[in-house]
Order: C-alpha cells, then structure tokens, then sequence
C-alpha cells in the first residue's frame, strides 16, 4: 500500500553558521573543516559545541572514579587543550560524530594526564569556557547509583542534554512569542506516549478551537522535530546520518 | 545550559526521552534493513511506502510464494493500553473483508513488538498518483467512484468504517481495478485523536481536508457517513483537480462536466451528514444513472477555463482571417467597379489572392478548432466563435467571390475586350480567351514602359517613347526628339495636344482601342489619358503579343528597325 513518502527533511545550508539562525549548520563538520586552524568561526563553534555537552563527560569522568574536583579539572583542561590548540586529530576514526570524538579525545588526554602525572598543569591553563560544575555535580549525586558503566552513563547523558538543549530551545521561541501557557499545555504532545489531555479540554483551557490546538500541535511537533534534527546534526559531520545517530540514542536512553 | 527541569534529569520537562527521540527519527518505524530479521518467513524486497501507519514493504512470503505487501505499523503504537488486544480484534475484522475493491488481509500479528499486516500487493499506482499526473478525464472518475462505492459499502454492511479515505489509500491496479486500502487502521492506530495521522509530520493538513466535519468536531460520533463525506472530497479533487476548501465553486463551474454531477457530488459534501447520501451505494446508483440519461448540453462555465483559452484564441483568429477574407472580396468588387480597366482588374486580382491565402488560413485553424469540440474540449463560446470563423471563407467566400465574378468582374474583362475587339483595319475578329490575353499582354507592356520611362536617362531614342506614356517624361522631351516623334505618323495615332500636357493624373488611363489587321497578329494599341494619348505597334509572336520590335526587353534598347521607320 503505497503511500507518498513524507516530507524531506529540511535542506540545511551549510554556511549559515553564524547568522541569527545556529540551527542552519552542523557545527561539527565546520570545526573539522577548519583542519585545526583559526578560521573564526571553528573555534566558536567548538567551544559552543563543549558549552552544550560538558556534563555527559563530567558524569563520564565521575563514574570512571575521579573526585568530583579531579573531574572538574579533567574536564576544563581537556576543553581548553582542544580549544587552544585546536588538538583534533587529523586520522581520529571517531571523526564523523562529535559524541563519540569527545569521549576518545577525553580518555586520550586523561591518560596522557595520568602519565605525566602533571597534576600541576591540570587546571593550570586559563579557563576557556565557564563551567558551573557545582551544579554539575549535584547533578551526578542524582544520577542512578546502579552498575551503569561510564560509557553508558555518557551516552545516555549525551542524549538527554540533546533533549533538553532541545526543549528548552522550543520553548524559548514559544515564550519569545508569548505563548508560554501554550507551551505548557502542549508539550505533552510531543512525545507520543505520556498521557495526554482531549484536544477538547486543552481547548477549553485555552480558550481556542479544537481545530486551532490540533494546528498548533501539530506545528509544535513539526518544529521539535526540526530543532531536534538539526541539533543532532550540529554533532555530525554528515547530516545524512541523523536516523542512525537518533536510533544509536534510542537505544542509549532504553538501556 | 539551564536545566528545564532540575528535579527529573531523566524526563526532559517530564517528558519521555524515548518518545521523544523517536518522534525525531526521519521515518518514526524500523528501516528496511532491521526488518527482515523480525519476519523469516519472508523476503523482504524492497520499500513500498511510507506513512502515519507505518512503513509498507514489498515481501514474498517464502512458503506460499506469495507476493505481499507487508505493512508495519510505527514503533510504539502499542504504549496505548489494551492495544494488543485491539489489534487483533480490528485485524481479524479486516481478515475478513473479502471484496473485490479491497485489499486483502492475508495475515497479521505481532512480533517481537512489531506489529504487522500482510496485505494484497497490488501491482499499480495510488489515486494520488493519477491526479497528480494530470487533470483527470470526467469518465475516468467516474469508472473509480462506483468502485470505491462497491468497497465502501461492503465495508459499512459488515460495520467496518474507513475513517481515513483519501487518494493515497486508493489503489488502482494495471488492470484498472480499484482497490481500497487501510480500512479501519485510522482508528485502531489513533483512537482517541480525530486525526490519526498525527504521527506522520506533514501530513496532518493534507488529510485534515478529506475528513467528515464531524470526524473534527466530534471524534467519538463518527458513523459510516464520514466516508461517504471523504468520498466526495475525492471525488471532487479528480474532477476538478482542486480540494473543496471554504465556498468551493460546483465541478462544472470549474470544469467542463455533466452539471447534474454537481448535485451528487455537493450531496456526498454536505456538512450535515443527515443530508449526504446515507448509503455508499447510493452515490454509485447516482453515478449510474447519470451515465444511463442522456446528458444535457455542457454547462456554459462562469468565464473560460485557462486550459481553453488556447482553443478560444484559435477559434477567434479563425474568425479574423474569414473577416479578413472577405473584406478583400469585398474590395475587389469596388475596385472593379469603381476603375474597370486592366489596372482595376490588377488590384482586384491581388485582393482575390489575399482573400484566398486569408481563407484558408482561417479554414485550418476552424478546422482545429472543430476538431478540438469533436474531441470534446471546447467550451461552447468557442464553438460559436468557430462557428463564425470557418462560414465566413467556407460558404460566404465562394459565394461572394462568384457572385463578384459573374457581375463584376467578367463585365469589366468583357469591356476591355470590346475595345480590343475594334478592329477597324482588319475584319478579323478573335475569340475571348485570345482577347483577354492580349489585354493582359498590354497591359503588362504598359507597366515596362512606364517603369522605363521613369528614368529620363535611359530615353535615348524616339522608340522608347512609344512606351514612355508617363506624361512628364513626355513633357521632358527635348523639341527635337518632339518634333521627331511627330513626324511618326507611319504608326498610326501620333501624340495628342502634347504641347499642352501639364499633370495629367497618373491614375486615370485605359486602353482606347487595339486595331489589329486582317490576320490578327498585328496591330496598334492606343492608351488615353484624360487629354494625352500615346499609341504603339504590337505584334503577336510564338511567345504572346510583344512590341512590334520584338520582344518586351528589347524595348530597353534603341532599336534601328524602329527608328528606321518600323516595318
């Protein structure tokens, strides 16, 4: 029974970095373009791409044993390394997903820490990015104390802050529109499994049509979908591979 | 980043992470590669399609070797309490369904969290298809509606509703048969929402337009009466191409349709679903007995379809060039009447050309134009116009054109052959056809010899003269080559009062007389103005009449033989 496929994923302009729009880009293949030199917009785009997911390497380095100041310290060093000197490695294999470059860049850099025993130089650079680790760790004394290995802690952490980098980035633009309440009362909807209202009393609440809540619904869920993708895509460098990466997500968020 | 919700790090705004995810996914259902594990028992050959109830493959079914579509339904449907048991109830409900026009169900389950239909493969494209490929014909439509009536009604009868029919769920097999798919799976997949493919991006408006007022407004109270209202947005979008949206215009107020079509169709549309057809069959008994009546005259559309503007253009130049035509024949006539002489029949002549090339012109492009109404796509002001367009150089040309003929113009050769008829010298006389070309020949030789004269240069001899009737070369004659001329009176007819030639008119000349002796084969030929006159000798050679001299460009050049004194 064929039906017509949906609709294509919105082409994404790889140049728009920059502009008022983030989401038009992947961000991670601008990094990697830039080969490690100074271009302008690279470093930026990399130090963002830390500033978003800093936490699922700190619960990495946390589960893998560090102190919560050792991690903290691991973590800001690792950053400002990579930042400063642009440390990517050319032949890295993990090259094509930023998540997963992360957390091989880290170990590699906390070995080389480890060998040098250079507890000096950690933490000795200038800090390049403002990390509120204090919450970061009160963040990690919630995490479940269960065998979770570290990178499975990493990854389901990943893919939560992909969520809610996401959800708060929804709701921003719902609220720059004024539309907070209806943003409350609809997001429900959009993960297809909570229990959700009767579009009726949503309705009613709001004091809108049947018709106009199922819109705008559906218009939520169309710019979710949209926002999420192309977050995710910001991490790869091949935007062709959002499916796989978002099943690679699934799978780390049911284990 | 700020944390949207501090006290549940693993609910992103209390949300499931997993739903969430999934909703992201480009297909929201398992790929093509993953599946064949799940299903053994087929191969897996390849996508058919995808949509709000799942992703469709196309699969053989290893021991049976039975070609099917194989249709799993999205990831997750199953979160929704009591869906399994749901599942299999409407699934063995669907099994069922044994019609024609419906596409079979030849299995279905669950396995491991995937639930599946095993369908009828039908070997053709969707109705969406076919409306998208073009402006369908009224009697395509109408092979299809009585169909899906078929299919629909079966259903109803064994209290299975549709709920979802629109032209993706209609196939159409190389065969022409109309096959219904999806029955009942809107409901069982979304329940408790009245648009059941939410799941699906982008196609919520798309499918929102094919849905029963009340499928909107009130999603617990749908009856059978929804699909008939789905039918007849179908229904509608094949014959005019266009979804009825807000105040919709009847189909043949937009197409050239049976206008009693509107009424079925507007019915099957009524928001009211106590005033829409209450039975499927009853739109088909409608279609039936429409195709059985005779149909009335096209309706005349409000204003002309943009597809037959072309037609109406053909038609219209078709009409200019007739009226063109016969303006010519018209013009001939005055021409002839007002100047009878060979220059009159000249310009006439010209004129019956022009009308002839303007006539058939304007026959073909009547002709395409008619042949565009037999082939039934022309509008009925086209018809007229056409109408207009061919009669005037088809029956009113001819006619006028030997009328003209008979009265006019055989009158005016008539004339000039009199003249030429005026044998004084000889007594013989000859025929008509003879007469009127040896008008002809003079006047063509006229024509030579005023061109000549145009150019005072080229008048080196008397003998050109005889040709030179244009007055002011004439009048530019030296007085030797005057009183030269004079003295010519061996031709016959010297020139007249040529001292007192000023501006004679140019338009005014005709040929007073031709005297031919008693053989016939030679004469002189007088040409008057209104005060002047010039005459020349003319012979009749193998080749047609010529100067006396020889032939019509030897008047070019002095001849001794005529400056001699002639023959």
């Amino acid at each position: 029974m064929s039906t017509p496929h949906g609709p294509q994923p919105r082409g994404r302009s790889r140049q728009r970095f920059g502009t008022t729009h983030r989401f038009g880009t992947t961000q991670w293949s601008v990094v990697l373009a830039a080969g490690g030199s100074d271009t302008g917009i690279a470093r930026p785009a990399l130090a963002t791409l830390c500033e978003v997911y800093w936490y699922p390497l700190y619960a990495y380095s946390r589960r893998r044993g560090s102190e919560a100041d050792e991690a903290a310290d691991l973590v800001q060093g690792f950053f400002t390394e990579l930042i400063e000197k642009s440390a990517i490695a050319a032949a890295d294999p993990e090259r094509g997903r930023f998540r997963g470059f992360l957390v091989t860049s880290f170990r590699r850099f906390v070995s080389r820490q480890q060998e040098h025993d250079s507890a000096a130089k950690r933490g000795g650079g200038v800090a390049v990015l403002s990390l509120d680790f204090a919450h970061g760790e009160q963040r990690y004394a919630r995490e479940p104390a269960d065998t979770s290995t570290p990178e499975r802690i990493y990854e389901r952490r990943w893919a939560l802050t992909i969520l809610e980098t996401v959800i708060v980035r929804l709701q921003d633009e719902v609220v720059r529109g004024g539309r907070a309440e209806l943003f409350d009362s609809l997001k429900c909807y959009l993960d297809g499994s909570t229990p959700v209202p009767a579009y009726a009393d949503v309705a009613e609440r709001l004091g809108m049509t049947v018709g106009a809540v199922k819109v705008s619904v559906h218009r939520l869920r169309r710019r979710y979908r949209d926002l999420l993708r192309a977050t995710v895509a910001d991490t790869l460098t091949d935007p062709a591979a959002v499916d796989e990466e978002l099943r690679h997500l699934l799978e780390a968020v049911r284990g | 980043m700020p944390d949207p919700t501090p006290a549940s790090d693993d609910r992103p705004a209390g949300l499931d992470p997993e739903g969430l995810l999934a909703a992201g996914l480009d297909d929201a259902s398992v790929g093509a590669a993953d599946i064949a594990e799940h299903f053994p028992q087929y191969e897996i050959q390849g996508l058919l399609g995808e949509g709000g109830m799942g992703v469709v493959y196309r699969a053989r079914h290893r021991d049976l070797d039975r070609v099917v579509a194989l249709k799993v339904l999205p990831p997750g449907v199953d979160r929704r309490p009591g869906f399994a048991e749901r599942f299999r109830r409407e699934a063995r409900a669907l099994a069922r369904l044994e019609h024609p026009n419906i596409v079979r169900v030849y299995d279905f389950g669950e396995t491991e969290g995937l639930y599946f239909l095993a369908l009828e493969h039908v070997d053709g494209v969707t109705l969406r298809d076919l409306i998208r490929d073009g402006e369908m014909e009224a009697r395509e439509a109408l092979s299809i509606v009585p169909q899906i009536c078929d299919a629909i009604q079966y259903a109803h009868d064994q209290g299975i509703v549709h709920r979802d029919i629109k032209p993706e769920n209609v196939l159409v097999s190389k065969g022409g048969t109309v096959k219904l798919a999806d029955f009942g799976l809107a409901k069982l997949i979304d329940p408790d929402a009245a648009d059941p493919t939410l799941t699906r991006q982008g196609q919520v408006m798309g499918t929102l337009h094919y849905m029963a007022p009340e499928q909107l407004e009130t999603p617990n109270d749908v009856d059978h009466r929804a699909d008939i209202y789905s039918l007849g947005v179908v229904f509608y979008e094949m014959l005019t191409g266009e979804l009825p949206l807000g105040r919709f215009d009847a189909p043949s107020q937009r197409v050239e349709v049976d206008v009693r079509l509107d009424a079925v169709v507007l019915r099957a549309l009524e928001k009211q679903r106590d005033r829409r057809y209450q039975r499927a069959e009853h739109v088909k008994t409608a279609v039936h007995d429409l195709e059985s009546a005779p149909a009335p005259v096209p309706a005349q559309r409000r204003g002309d379809a943009p597809r037959d503007s072309a037609f109406c253009s053909m038609a219209a130049w078709s009409l200019t060039f007739g009226l063109i035509a016969l303006v010519l024949l018209l013009a001939s006539w005055v021409v002839v009447l007002f100047d009878p002489t060979w220059q009159g029949i000249g310009i006439a002549g010209n004129c019956h050309l022009w009308a002839l090339v303007t006539a058939v012109i304007g026959l073909v492009l009547g002709g395409v134009a008619w042949l565009r109404i037999a082939l039934g796509r022309g509008a009925l002001t086209g018809v007229r116009i056409a109408a207009w367009g061919t009669l005037g150089p088809l029956v009113l040309g001819p006619l006028l054109s030997f009328v003209g003929h008979v009265y006019v113009l055989a009158p005016a050769h008539g004339d000039l052959f009199a003249r030429a008829q005026q044998v004084t010298q000889g007594q013989r006389h000859i025929s008509p056809p003879e007469g009127i070309q040896l008008v002809s020949e003079v006047s063509r030789l006229w024509r030579l010899g005023r061109d000549q004269a145009r150019h005072p240069a080229d008048l080196s001899g008397l003998e050109s003269v005889y040709s030179a009737a244009d007055a002011r070369s004439i009048r530019d004659l030296t007085d030797e080559q005057r009183e030269r001329l004079r003295q010519r009176r061996d031709l016959g007819v010297p020139l007249l009062d040529l001292s007192q030639l000023h501006e004679p008119p140019e338009s005014y000349r005709r040929i007073h007389r031709i005297t031919l002796d008693s053989r016939g084969d030679r004469g002189v030929v007088e040409i008057l103005a209104n005060n002047w006159g010039v005459s020349f000798p003319i012979v009749r050679t193998e080749h047609g009449w010529r100067f006396h001299v020889g032939t019509v460009s030897e008047v070019r050049i002095a001849d001794p033989a005529l400056r001699g004194g002639g023959r």
